[in-house]
């Protein structure tokens, strides 16, 4: 019979096993944190340096950690989650301790339901050797190196924090720029747009507004920056958001023109009598909430005022309240009320009357701060919308001058292909390219169009380049709609003065060979030998 | 029962280092081999020396022969030894009576140690004979099978240079080999003892030290140790890496191997990691013990392909590549 390893035996070797175990998962869990660290750091002192040497759309930070640290908790669960393994640990602890596999077989033993004496007496010295093992000194915590090469990045990405802000340091003309991309100052006025259409709307609230312009606008705005966010709306869509909810913005103009008229008579059939004199010189200045302060002064004063001062004042105020102004309603209705309760020498009901035309006119007062806001907004937006079509176009003029500049390469004959300068000049005065396919009008693309490409761009200098740009963008061609070659031909002769030599101007023809290059089923790599090979076996001179 | 284990291993022990420096006396500079003969010894198994000539082989074998109190016989084996020259064979006996009877005569393998020098020059018909009395410890005379007496140890030597008229062992015959051990040349400093041993008038002898009882008493010892699965799992997978098309073939394997060892290789594994445990005072197989059992006991069990043999790759390359790359605990 076999003697039966005592439990005190096992339970030695087991908690050996644990504590060893544990401390595996904890230099395993060390080990697998200092690459995730290591890998979110990395990744955001690039995202960072690519922020601040291209131009590019990055994430934030925080979604990058965020996003990063789900992760590894996901791994961490699926790696360390579940039974223990003291299979492994006694493994570990073999080969730490040199032990021969003592352990890994003891352990082995323990969980065989036949033993044989053999079996127990090395159990009972695995035993013995096991409380003698420490596991926190056989198998100590490890910090991984990582961790310093994780500091390091840590520092790298808090000294690049202090860098300043601005354009990116590479320009790369020929590389494609992504259209739904705003620019920094882009971005900084639309926040600004929509702060005042914000205010605009908090004060059409406090008005009792029912048709609210700002919100209508706002909508749009923030459905805009959410599509063009999640990369599903173009520029030239964004525009055209851009543009409608400017009209949204400028509808309430009208109104307020109206009103400001109104305004201007009641100011004048009021400025007769001197009790109302400085309320009219308030109206006049469309200063309504002063306007409203007198008014509300006047109603407290009416107690004090004679039979004929009420009389006189309520004869003025029906004549200011006969007026038919549709934008003042509800001020007309209360001035009428106060003139009759006057005529009637009822005071408490003029005065309430007047307190009502106050209301009205600090409501007025709130409508026309709103649509100053909104017309802020609505030139900002213009703004905008300028910078951004110059932007676009700035765009495709450098892509033309990049074909350009390739198909001049790919000519064998360098005579044939145009002088850099000359493309540039060309490029600059709108006589390349087709302008269909220009955010902007042939013969407004300016220099400082280009330059502003590789630097920061401004607004419009005219109002003519304005109206210009936005007739053709009303237009907004179809980017497939093939270019009539004899449109080019008919918009470089329309020039009155020739600026550029003629076989400088991309005439039909020529067109035409850019088309077939750039259907050309061969690789741009072979070209070249096939342009060679066709070189060879032409007819000589002689021939 | 737990002290007459420890009893027993200290008792096996004690013993073999008794007879290793015994051996130790006579023989300068081969403990490696008088560890591995000792081992197959222990282990039931049988091995095949090979070295070149003078080099010792056979003073090792006549030295163990000598330690332990063993019959030992010893066959020069050559083009025109018949097998019958081996096993014996049934003679014509006249009795005192005058009746003639055939009465088997035992030939030299009916012995306890039995050194075959230079095996690889009988012809094949020759080593088959030791065939199953290799294996099964009996001989077969006509009708008549003879039990050999244990212990029963062969062992071989070959001389790997001289190959001209010689017979290379089959491989059936290979595999029945528990190791193969090769012998290499003296280092100087041992040159210098043997020098001083072997060159005076009496040269040193080594003594008797244990019986036949006590060596098959420290055989069972050793099948006692037990093994762990996850070692045994090593061993097998160890022997599975030898085999070009199975998912554990090594790289190498697959590149210059033809056939892989058998599972009698992987008992070899095991039985002499036991015997190794015991030696190192262990109750258990560890993988370092199946690791140093590893090149003895599977180089002789690999053929190499063309490939294999036109690089004149060495089968012990092999194997080192295999322990390297192989872990201890399966994926």
């Amino acid at each position: 019979m076999a003697p039966s390893s005592g439990s005190s035996e096992q339970s030695a070797i087991r908690g050996v096993l644990e504590r060893v175990d544990r401390q595996v998962r904890l230099n395993s869990i060390l080990d697998h944190m200092s690459i995730a660290v290591c890998f979110v750091l990395a990744t955001l002192v690039t995202v960072k340096l690519l922020g601040i040497l291209v131009n590019i759309r990055a994430p934030s930070n925080l979604n990058v950690v965020a996003i990063s640290t789900a992760l590894f908790v996901a791994f961490l669960l699926w790696t360390q989650y579940g039974a223990r393994h003291l299979g492994r640990a006694a493994v570990v602890a073999d080969n730490a301790g040199g032990l021969h596999d003592e352990l890994k077989s003891a352990y082995w033993f323990m969980r065989q339901e036949h033993r044989t004496a053999w079996t127990e007496t090395q159990v009972q010295r695995a035993a013995q050797t096991a409380r003698g093992l420490q596991p926190e000194r056989l198998v100590p915590t490890i910090v991984p190196q990582r961790f310093w090469i994780a500091l390091a990045l840590g520092g790298i990405l808090v000294l690049l924090g202090f860098a300043p802000s601005g354009p990116p340091l590479l320009a790369f003309t020929n590389a494609p720029v992504d259209p739904s991309r705003l620019t920094d100052a882009q971005e900084e006025q639309f926040e600004e747009i929509r702060d005042l259409v914000e205010r605009a709307q908090a004060l059409e609230e406090a008005a009792a507004e029912e048709d609210q312009l700002s919100a209508e606008a706002q909508q749009r705005l923030e459905d805009a920056m959410r599509a063009l966010e999640a990369d599903e709306l173009t520029m030239e869509e964004l525009l055209r958001e851009l543009r409608e909810a400017q009209n949204a913005l400028e509808e309430g103009n009208l109104e307020m023109s109206a009103m400001q008229e109104a305004l201007e008579d009641l100011a004048q059939d009021l400025e007769g009598s001197s009790e109302f004199a400085d309320l009219a010189e308030a109206m006049k200045n469309q200063d309504l909430s002063e306007a409203a302060e007198m008014m509300r002064q006047l109603a407290e004063q009416l107690s004090q005022m004679d039979a004929q001062q009420l009389a006189d004042m309520a004869e003025q105020l029906q004549q200011a309240a006969q007026g038919d102004q549709a934008s003042m309603e509800e001020l007309m209705r209360a001035l009428q009320e106060a003139a009759d309760a006057m005529s009637d020498e009822q005071l408490a009901e003029a005065m309430e009357a007047m307190q009502d035309a106050a209301d009205a006119m600090d409501q007025m007062s709130q409508r026309m701060d709103a649509q100053e806001m909104m017309n802020q907004a609505s030139q900002q937006m213009q703004a905008m919308q300028q910078s951004m079509s110059q932007q676009q176009l700035a765009q495709q003029m450098m892509s033309q001058q990049a074909m350009a500049s390739e198909q001049a390469g790919e000519s064998q004959e360098g005579a044939m292909a145009m002088p850099s300068d000359e493309v540039q000049k060309s490029a600059a005065s709108g006589d390349m390219g087709d302008p269909s396919q220009q955010g902007g009008p042939a013969g407004h693309a300016t220099s400082e169009a280009i330059e502003g490409a590789e630097m920061q761009l401004g607004a419009a200098t005219t109002l003519e380049v304005q109206l210009e740009m936005e007739v053709v963008a009303d237009e907004e061609p179809g980017p497939e709609e093939p270019p009539d070659p004899e449109d080019i031909f008919q918009e470089a002769s329309r020039q009155e003065t020739a600026r550029v030599e003629y076989r400088n101007v991309r005439g039909p023809q020529k067109y035409k060979e850019g088309s077939a290059l750039s259907v050309e089923r061969i690789p741009w790599r072979y070209r070249n030998l096939v342009k060679r090979y066709f070189l060879a076996i032409r007819p000589r001179e002689n021939q | 029962m737990t002290i007459e284990i420890e009893e027993q291993i200290s008792t096996f022990t004690d013993q073999f280092k008794l007879v290793r420096e015994e051996i130790g006396k006579v023989i300068v500079g081969a403990e490696e081999i008088i560890d591995g003969v000792l081992i197959s010894l222990l282990a039931k198994g049988h091995v095949l020396l090979e070295g070149i000539p003078g080099i010792g082989k056979t003073k090792i074998v006549a030295t163990v022969a000598d330690v332990l109190h063993l019959q030992f016989s010893r066959i020069q084996f050559t083009p025109d030894l018949m097998p019958g020259d081996i096993v014996g064979s049934n003679v014509v006996h006249e009795t005192e009576t005058g009746e003639k009877v055939l009465e088997f005569q035992k030939g030299p393998i009916h012995t306890n140690i039995l050194l075959a020098d230079e095996i690889n020059r009988a012809t094949p018909k020759t080593q088959s004979a030791l065939l199953e009395a290799m294996q099964e410890r009996t001989v077969t005379v006509g009708t008549t099978t003879h039990k050999l007496e244990p212990p029963f140890f062969v062992l071989a030597t070959q001389n790997p240079l001289e190959m001209e008229g010689t017979y290379p062992l089959p491989e059936a015959q290979l595999d029945r080999f528990f190791y193969k051990l090769r012998i290499m040349y003296p280092e100087p400093k041992h040159m210098h003892e043997i020098m001083d041993r072997t060159t005076k008038r009496e040269e040193p002898v080594a003594k008797t030290v244990l019986g036949r009882e006590e060596i098959l008493a420290m055989s069972d010892t050793a099948r006692e140790v037990p093994i762990a699965r996850p070692v045994q799992d090593y061993a097998i997978r160890l022997t599975l890496a030898t085999h070009p098309d199975t998912p554990y073939a090594h790289p190498m394997v697959s590149q210059f191997v033809r056939f892989g060892a058998s599972p009698r290789g992987t008992q070899t594994l095991v039985v002499g990691g036991k015997v190794n445990a015991l030696l190192n005072g262990r109750l258990h197989v560890s993988c370092e013990d199946i690791r140093s059992m590893l090149l003895p006991a599977l180089r002789h069990r690999m053929m190499l392909n063309f490939e294999g043999e036109a690089e004149r790759i060495d089968r012990d390359d092999i194997l080192r590549a295999i322990m390297k790359d192989t872990p201890e605990l399966a994926e």
